[in-house]
């Protein structure tokens, strides 16, 4: 322990120099108006902003694009409560319950929650970085294609579980979004499928089409014909949480904490994995799953903490093991190799001054990401003041700018128009949209890791029994699917 | 019943997914082709459709359950702005939007969007819309092209 606090030492003395202090505060600053953009996300910020990082010096550098990751997790949730529209990936499930609140005009409240859930996840995140991450990133290690395949039908299965309206919709959602992940090049040997030869599938349906169109556009034309005030402008009674909110929020975030950070660790995972499972728990645990979907603080608390503690979580198989979990810590790492700094398990060896001053970076910026976002709460509030006939064209420029500008491509936004119809279609009919989502987001990863495990076994789905981890998670995974039938069996027979 | 249209139309995508997955290599289980997991996932939501087909068609024509749909308060087709037709429009117009961006530019193509929005959604006055539209495609293209640098086709104008 007190060669740990030695080394944080060492690092505060690295990060908070004039020019490291900049670069934190540049980058945290980039990622949260980045964040804000549906569409426009962390990955091409920083794949922007790389060529620009090699003027400076490594560990502000690193700092930068450190800051620019986690500043875009922490202001992604902004537009979700207040508008439904993600800013990114792993912020889909804040428009579930944060936008309601927001509907309600508990809004500011719901930011602030968000806030404050995102601070506490990051710290808790950062001291997780800052103790567990060798012994940690050894367990990840051996999670491989059978495991990640296990955890993400454990996803899928509470996803399902707990969609609003029937499980039978949920599974038709599910099932959809799968099979639109599987346009453009297959992930093994990069056969194309289902392009119909146009360039615009050839890499797949773009995330900011699909997501920005299934919530934000849709959300949009649902309100089209409300002639009163619009529900999303009703007048915000407070920016502060209640009492009663607090108390909701404050288990749900350290569990979410707990969650997302663990989660974090895995290949592939990113954060939008732990949000829906943190979601999924909260609602669950809860003596009020009836709230779930409409405005339930748990439900936005517990996977905002998730959401940035996963974002931690994901830089330990980089820092330890120079191994990138995902695309956002991908362009980290080039970040460190442009710089000519090799993450893995020398760096913090040979280059202790960039280890632990990227680590006591984080922690800085997580303070002035507070100090930045609460301040600028009650502005997001004002906006949303504006009458709705003025606001809502203004938000479907928003989000076409914001889709266009991630591969500049024309097609993206009518492909976002598409999927705008189809989720306002899908929302009167009372589908939900997240199994959909979030099996568009991981089909690939799914299909993957399927077929190398069925490789690795020669075809055989045993090996889904001969691995523990993979087992646990299966059968818990079926103890899930059937209990409610079970509980419906048993309550009949005692009735009886 | 129009959840049961949808179970339809899933069930026709999973006809169409599955025969255009047959056409690539579907390989075996011990080696999957790209293929197989599409074929796979045809055949479940072709299932699953068809379950939601039955389910949600069986009992559409009692009482209870028309009272219970809740789409009945869907609008038909062609009803005045704020019904059908409304969301036809805006959707119609941002897909001309996305591809008005790469021949006009950002400002033309933006402005011209605000208006119909504006003006056919609206229905503002004439003067109220280019006024709004006006300020709002400035502060658009200062927000976007001048401030962040994101980049737009010039289009015909330049802008």
């Amino acid at each position: 322990m007190g060669e740990i606090l030695a080394s944080l030492a060492h690092g505060f003395s690295v990060s908070l120099t004039p020019g490291n202090l900049l670069a934190c505060f540049l980058g945290v600053f980039v990622g949260t108006v980045i964040g804000l953009l549906p569409g426009l996300g962390p990955v091409a910020t920083m794949s922007l902003l790389l060529p620009i990082t090699i003027q400076m010096d490594a560990t502000a550098a690193i700092i930068v694009m450190a800051g620019v990751f986690y500043g875009a997790m922490y202001s992604g949730s902004t537009t979700a409560i207040l508008l439904n529209i993600p800013g990114e990936a792993a912020s889909v499930v804040s428009c579930l319950d944060g936008y309601r609140m927001a509907q309600r005009g508990r809004g500011g409240a719901a930011l602030a929650i968000a806030v404050w859930g995102s601070f506490v996840a990051g710290t808790f995140g950062v001291v997780g970085i800052t103790l567990l991450a060798p012994p940690l990133a050894h367990a990840a290690l051996r999670f491989g294609p059978v495991e990640i395949a296990a955890v993400l039908v454990l996803s899928f299965v509470l996803v399902i579980q707990f969609a609003e309206g029937s499980r039978l919709r949920g599974a038709a959602m599910a099932l959809l979004g799968f099979l639109l992940a599987t346009v453009g090049q297959d992930p093994v040997d990069a056969t194309s499928r289902f392009d119909f030869g146009t360039f615009t599938l050839t890499d797949g349906i773009g995330f900011a089409p699909l997501v920005v169109g299934l919530f934000g556009v849709s959300e949009v034309l649902l309100n089209l014909g409300h002639r009163a005030a619009p529900p999303s402008a009703q007048p915000f009674t407070s920016l502060r949480p209640t009492r009663d909110e607090w108390r909701d929020a404050a288990p749900a975030i350290g569990r979410g904490s707990v969650v997302g950070f663990l989660l974090g660790i895995l290949p592939g995972m990113g954060a939008i994995v732990p949000t829906f499972i943190s979601y999924s728990l909260e609602r669950r645990l809860s003596r009020h799953p009836e709230r779930f979907g409409h405005g339930a603080v748990a439900g936005l608390a517990g996977p905002e903490a998730a959401n940035n503690s996963a974002t931690a979580g994901s830089m330990i198989p980089l820092l330890t093991l120079g191994i990138a979990p995902s695309a956002a810590v991908a362009v980290l790492t080039a970040a460190f190799l442009t710089h000519g700094v090799q993450p893995g398990p020398l760096l913090v060896v040979e280059k202790p001054d960039i280890f632990w001053g990227v680590v006591t970076s984080m922690y800085t910026g997580n303070v002035l990401l507070v100090l930045l976002n609460l301040p600028l709460l009650g502005l997001w509030v004002r906006l949303l003041s504006v009458p709705y006939s003025y606001l809502f064209p203004l938000i479907l420029v928003l989000c076409a700018i914001g889709t266009y500008s991630v591969a500049s491509n024309a097609w993206d936004v009518v492909l976002m128009a598409g999927f705008g119809l189809l989720g306002w279609a899908l929302r009167r009919l009372d589908f939900p949209l997240a199994p959909l989502v979030l099996a568009y987001v991981l089909g690939k990863l799914f299909e993957e890791a399927l077929r190398q495990a069925l490789v690795l076994s020669r075809g055989s789905f045993a090996i889904f029994v001969d691995r523990p981890v993979a087992l646990s998670l299966l059968v818990f995974a079926v103890v899930l699917l059937v209990a409610p039938a079970g509980r419906r069996v048993i309550t009949g027979a005692a009735a009886r | 019943m129009r959840r049961a249209g949808l179970g339809l139309a899933l069930l026709v995508l999973a006809i169409v997914a599955g025969a255009l997955a047959l056409r690539l290599p579907v390989g075996a289980v011990t080696a999957p082709g790209p293929g197989l997991f599409p074929l796979g996932l045809a055949i479940a939501l072709g299932l699953t459709a068809a379950a939601l087909v039955v389910s949600e068609g069986v009992g559409d024509g009692t009482p209870a359950a028309r009272a219970a749909d809740p789409t009945a308060d869907i609008p038909a087709a062609g009803e005045r702005v704020g019904g059908g037709a409304a969301p036809m429009l805006v959707v119609a117009a941002v897909a001309a939007y996305g591809l008005a961006l790469e021949v006009f530019g950002l400002v033309v193509a933006t402005a011209a969007l605000l208006l119909v929005l504006w003006l056919a959604i609206e229905r503002f006055s004439v003067r109220r819309a280019v006024a709004v539209t006006t300020v709002a495609t400035a502060v658009i293209w200062f927000l976007f092209d001048y401030l962040l640098r994101v980049r737009f086709p010039r289009g015909w104008l330049g802008l």
